[in-house]
């Protein structure tokens, strides 16, 4: 017995089970600390939620555990000094990961998108699942989980898709030069008007953009919802085909016109015999075959 | 209650055919609201329910309620399953779901502290519901154009865009089944000339009104216009429109306005 209880009174046990303790304890408190804040910061949105509560959880714990190791009997100032040196080494052999950690800051006071949106970043588009400390991961539409650095997001252009209720789709058609603008562009305003998905305001736009090589231009912009973006695309685009057959108004291929130009004689035009008849065609392939 | 057995009824320009039926008899019906025409039919375990929507034209601005010899092979029909299917059924006349932009014949001017009345009668929507109130489908009658209600592209509401116009006397609204008529005034309390071309009315915020000639309203609506102010406030009168009583009234509202509630209701007002 004796010796168990000079073995407990032993100063190391004690020791050890005080900082043990302190440190459980600071798990609880920094866990109760973290849900408080959930709690006391409902005007905030979810994301920013998260964030703070992880910091108030890691600050909390931190403290408790250079509590602990000041217990154990470790000097702070010591361990602190080793860590300014730890930290210029690791700050060196992970730049790439702090430069995320920064970018990822900004990003998140920019804040240039939310959960939920859809953005494009180079040739990737899609919806945003997660915005993180290193890295934002996006859901595209052929269903392919896609991270992207926090880094290339701040250094490159990124367009957000749903920032604004209403979009703007731009068609870009050529029509023959026979063809009248005028009937061209009050066919293209009856068939936006029969439209249900194109907005009545703003007004769809026509735009006259100049004669082309074999097509006089024209840019046809109309407005939509965001949501029915891919519909009015499809649906306007089969329309106007429609209503251009119905009205007889061409929409022409490219054109080459050969000129010799008027130094030049004319091109020699040669008239060839028409071929003989299949049938004849036929009597042969059958005289030369085994 | 015993409910009133659906039948075969003459085309009527008018009738009050959000009233509960009975479908007892098998078959398919037809129940034509103005360009909407929704086909019933029921059987022991399931009722089938299919709808189709015609150009509005002036012929179509009827209710019918008739048989037919077969269910109509053009159509797709959604079918409801029920250990036991009920018996009756309803049609629930509601105003559409965001608010609806009519435009005036020509521009209007509203010189300051005058006032000017409208009557706008906007399309409906039609909701089934059956035995006791299970919801099945809405389908508007009118498949209406989408528009944007602002003064940017940025700032603003997205609404639906009337092709009827705004009248300014009774007399010359037309009174069809599926459309509810809104008696609207437009208060000009700011210090110049208020121009409007077109209003957006805030149909959610009202509720729907049987009167006894089978036609629908929907209560009288005030848009005060204030100086400086983008928004117009909008007061819903209590006063109910001429024939009208509270008793009569079949929807409540979608949304429930607030006092004082401020709408974009007028265009053009620092639009950029």
């Amino acid at each position: 017995m004796d010796i168990v209880l000079q073995w407990l009174e032993h100063h190391h046990v004690v020791t050890g089970l005080r900082a043990a303790l302190l440190f459980f304890t600071g798990l609880l408190v920094a866990h109760l600390l973290a849900r408080l804040t959930i709690r006391l910061s409902k005007n905030l949105t979810p994301h920013h939620q998260v964030l703070l509560k992880r910091l108030v959880y890691w600050l909390v714990l931190s403290l408790f555990l250079a509590s602990v190791l000041k217990e154990l009997g470790f000097s702070l100032g010591v361990l602190l000094g080793a860590a300014g040196v730890l930290t210029v080494a690791i700050g060196f052999a992970s730049q790439t990961s702090a430069s995320n950690l920064i970018s990822g800051l900004f990003l998140i006071g920019e804040k240039p998108f939310q959960l939920g949106d859809v953005i494009k970043v180079g040739e990737t588009t899609g919806e945003v699942l997660s915005i993180d400390l290193l890295s934002v991961k996006l859901r595209t539409f052929d269903n392919l989980f896609v991270r992207i650095p926090n880094e290339s997001l701040i250094k490159s252009q990124m367009t957000n898709l749903t920032r604004f209720p209403i979009r703007r789709f731009d068609l870009q058609l050529g029509v023959a030069y026979k063809e009248s603008i005028k009937q061209v562009r009050e066919l293209l305003m009856t068939v936006a008007d029969a439209n249900p998905l194109c907005l009545d305001e703003p007004s769809p736009l026509f735009v006259f953009n100049g004669f082309g090589d074999s097509s006089l231009n024209i840019q046809f912009s109309v407005w939509t919802k965001r949501e029915n973006f891919r519909d009015l695309r499809n649906s306007l685009q089969e329309e106007v085909k429609n209503a251009f057959d119905a009205a007889g108004i061409e929409i022409p291929f490219p054109h080459r016109s050969l000129y010799a130009g008027s130094e030049t004689a004319p091109f020699p035009i040669t008239i060839v015999p028409a071929k003989a008849d299949k049938a004849d065609k036929a009597g042969d392939d059958a005289d030369i075959s085994p | 209650m015993v409910q009133t057995e659906l039948h075969a009824s003459d085309t009527v320009p008018l009738a009050d055919w959000w009233q509960p039926r009975r479908l007892s008899e098998q078959g398919c019906w037809h129940l034509g609201i103005g360009p909407l025409s929704i086909y019933l039919e029921r059987m022991p375990g399931e009722w089938l329910v299919g709808h189709q929507r015609h150009p509005d034209t002036e012929l179509l601005h009827q209710v019918v309620q008739m048989p037919l010899d077969g269910r109509p092979d053009t159509i797709s029909f959604q079918r409801y399953v029920f250990r036991k299917a009920p018996l009756d059924f309803r049609l629930q006349p509601r105003l559409m779901d965001r608010p609806v932009v009519v435009k005036t014949r020509q521009p209007v001017l509203i010189p300051p502290g005058e006032s000017i009345d409208f009557y706008i009668s906007t399309p409906l929507c039609v909701r089934l519901l059956l035995g006791n109130d299970i919801q099945l489908q809405e389908w508007p009658v009118l498949r209406l154009s989408d528009t944007w209600f602002g003064p940017s592209t940025r700032i603003g509401e997205l609404c639906y865009a009337a092709k009827t116009h705004a009248r300014h006397s009774l007399d010359e609204v037309p009174l069809r089944p599926h459309r509810a008529v809104t008696p609207l005034t437009i208060s000009n309390q700011d210090k110049t000339i208020l121009s409007i071309d077109k209003v957006s009315l805030p149909v959610p915020l009202l509720s729907l009104f049987a009167r006894s000639d089978h036609t629908l309203w929907t209560e009288a609506v005030t848009l005060v216009h204030q100086a400086d102010q983008p928004l117009a406030k909008l007061k819903i009168e209590r006063k109910l429109p001429l024939g009208i009583k509270a008793a009569q009234r079949i929807t409540e509202p979608r949304e429930l306005a607030e006092k004082n509630a401020l709408v974009r209701a007028f265009a053009g007002i620092f639009s950029d």
